[in-house]
């Protein structure tokens, strides 16, 4: 592999990894050394990477790095912190509805189990189908629809206490958006 | 109500979720390309210290597999199988395309049975029926003349100064030593003569040239030496005979009777007598000492 190629392989997939490392850690600075790391070694070993297979290989060697780096002292999970939603142009009243709905999604993630989260924001932030999740995390489409389902249940016991109201307005105000 | 409710806010929590994380944006700390430039220096400083160990190794690699190769091709070329018969034996020899050769006794063959696919060609001397399957060209290559053929039968007889062949079926191409080229069709018999030359006889009866491989052996105005040369090899005993060559003999034996019993009825014939001098030697002499 020349470095050209190896900067086309980076740019492709460097971003895919870290955040798959952050939505399992909710850390940030975990998932860039580690996104880090795994290019590092596929450059180390030259690995003659097969185009069908590189994101799974690349998932899987970020996988083993996250699994033998694991850090004692969980952080805690601020997706906000580093994930933007996009704009809608909101009234103030909706404004405040909004800010609540994204506590509450806030809280949901911090407590969702770290499987379910991955699977989840794979399929909602980078909007993956579950064939695709199932193929670079090496798992089954089932294994994937019943991590989906649970995380989705999850969602719905803690969104609905505070913003059951909430969110029926912001989804028809959504709905209009679209 | 309230279970519609819930139930409009379970089916909403998929739709409604996908609406809120799409289109999102991520803000790192450190930007993919903040985190390229880190690598960029690490990329050099560390060469490719594996990938030139492997091509090292390849390169082995490579050069052993074509001394291997180098190995086999020349055993498979030059690997021989040698197979004679003894005095009085004879033997069905299979080649490797199911070709076969009957030997006479006192004969010999040699091919490369992991060449023969390449190359189908044997050496050979002294009697043999050769059934050749079809196939690329078969060469019979003997002291005194080469036999070429695609896939026939046909008959050799090469020994000492003689070479004879006879085609039963199929075309058969005979050179001799000094070049000389005939074509045989069936039933067509060559000969090799001293100076090279061939001789053609056609429409001869080939029965006689090949009834050896049934025991049978049939002789037609033959110099009488010959055919106690004949006895020799298939009996494998010694005949000592002061007979002048142009003595000629018709008949015939078969391998079944004894050899006592074969000279009781050629030498009378002849005018001679034979004595057992030693096991296996006989003597022949003339009937009036």
């Amino acid at each position: 592999m020349t470095q050209k190629e190896f900067k086309t392989l980076f740019d492709t997939y460097f971003n895919d990894v870290r955040k798959y490392i952050f939505y399992r850690s909710g850390d940030e600075e975990l998932a860039t050394d580690i996104a880090q790391e795994t290019f590092m070694r596929v450059w180390e070993k030259q690995f003659i990477i097969d185009p069908k297979t590189t994101k799974g290989l690349l998932f899987k060697i970020a996988n083993d790095f996250f699994v033998s780096s694991y850090r004692k002292e969980k952080v805690a999970f601020n997706f906000f912190k580093n994930f933007q939603p996009a704009e809608h142009d909101l009234s103030p009243e909706d404004e405040v509805n909004y800010k609540e709905l994204k506590n509450a999604y806030d809280k949901s993630l911090k407590t969702m189990p770290e499987k379910q989260r991955t699977v989840f924001l794979m399929s909602r932030v980078d909007e993956l189908k579950y064939k695709e999740i199932a193929d670079q995390l090496g798992l089954s489409v089932k294994a994937i629809e019943k991590r989906m389902n649970l995380a989705l249940e999850h969602l719905r016991t803690n969104l609905k206490d505070q913003v059951n109201m909430v969110l029926l307005i912001v989804t028809s105000k959504l709905k209009l958006f679209r | 109500m309230k279970q519609d409710k819930k139930h409009t806010i379970i089916s909403s929590a998929n739709e409604q979720s996908k609406k809120f994380f799409s289109g999102g944006t991520f803000v790192w700390s450190k930007s993919q390309d903040d985190v390229w430039a880190e690598m960029e220096s690490a990329l050099a400083a560390k060469p490719v210290r594996k990938s030139t160990v492997n091509l090292d190794f390849a390169k082995w690699l490579v050069a052993a597999s074509i001394v291997l190769l180098i190995g086999l091709v020349s055993f498979m070329r030059f690997y021989t199988k040698d197979i004679q018969t003894e005095a009085g034996a004879h033997l069905l020899v299979q080649l490797p395309d199911k070709s076969t050769i009957n030997l006479n006794a006192q004969s010999s063959v040699e091919f490369h049975p992991y060449w023969w696919r390449f190359n189908r060609e044997v050496k050979f001397e002294g009697e043999g029926y050769f059934e050749v399957e079809k196939g690329k060209k078969f060469t019979v290559v003997s002291k005194l003349g080469t036999t070429k053929v695609l896939g026939t039968s046909f008959n050799i007889f090469s020994r000492e100064e003689v070479y004879r062949v006879i085609c039963l079926t199929g075309k058969v191409k005979v050179t001799s030593k000094s070049k000389h080229e005939v074509v045989l069709l069936p039933n067509n018999k060559a000969s090799i003569q001293k100076n090279g030359t061939i001789d053609v006889f056609e429409d001869i009866d080939a029965l006689p040239e090949i009834s050896w491989r049934n025991n049978l052996f049939m002789f037609t105005a033959t110099p009488i030496r010959n055919v106690f040369k004949e006895i020799e090899r298939q009996y494998g005993v010694t005949i000592l005979a002061d007979i002048d060559s142009y003595v000629l003999y018709t008949g015939n034996f078969t391998k079944d009777q004894n050899v006592e019993d074969i000279l009781g009825y050629i030498c009378p014939a002849l005018g001679y007598k034979f004595v057992n001098k030693s096991t296996n030697v006989y003597y022949i002499i003339p009937t009036n000492e």
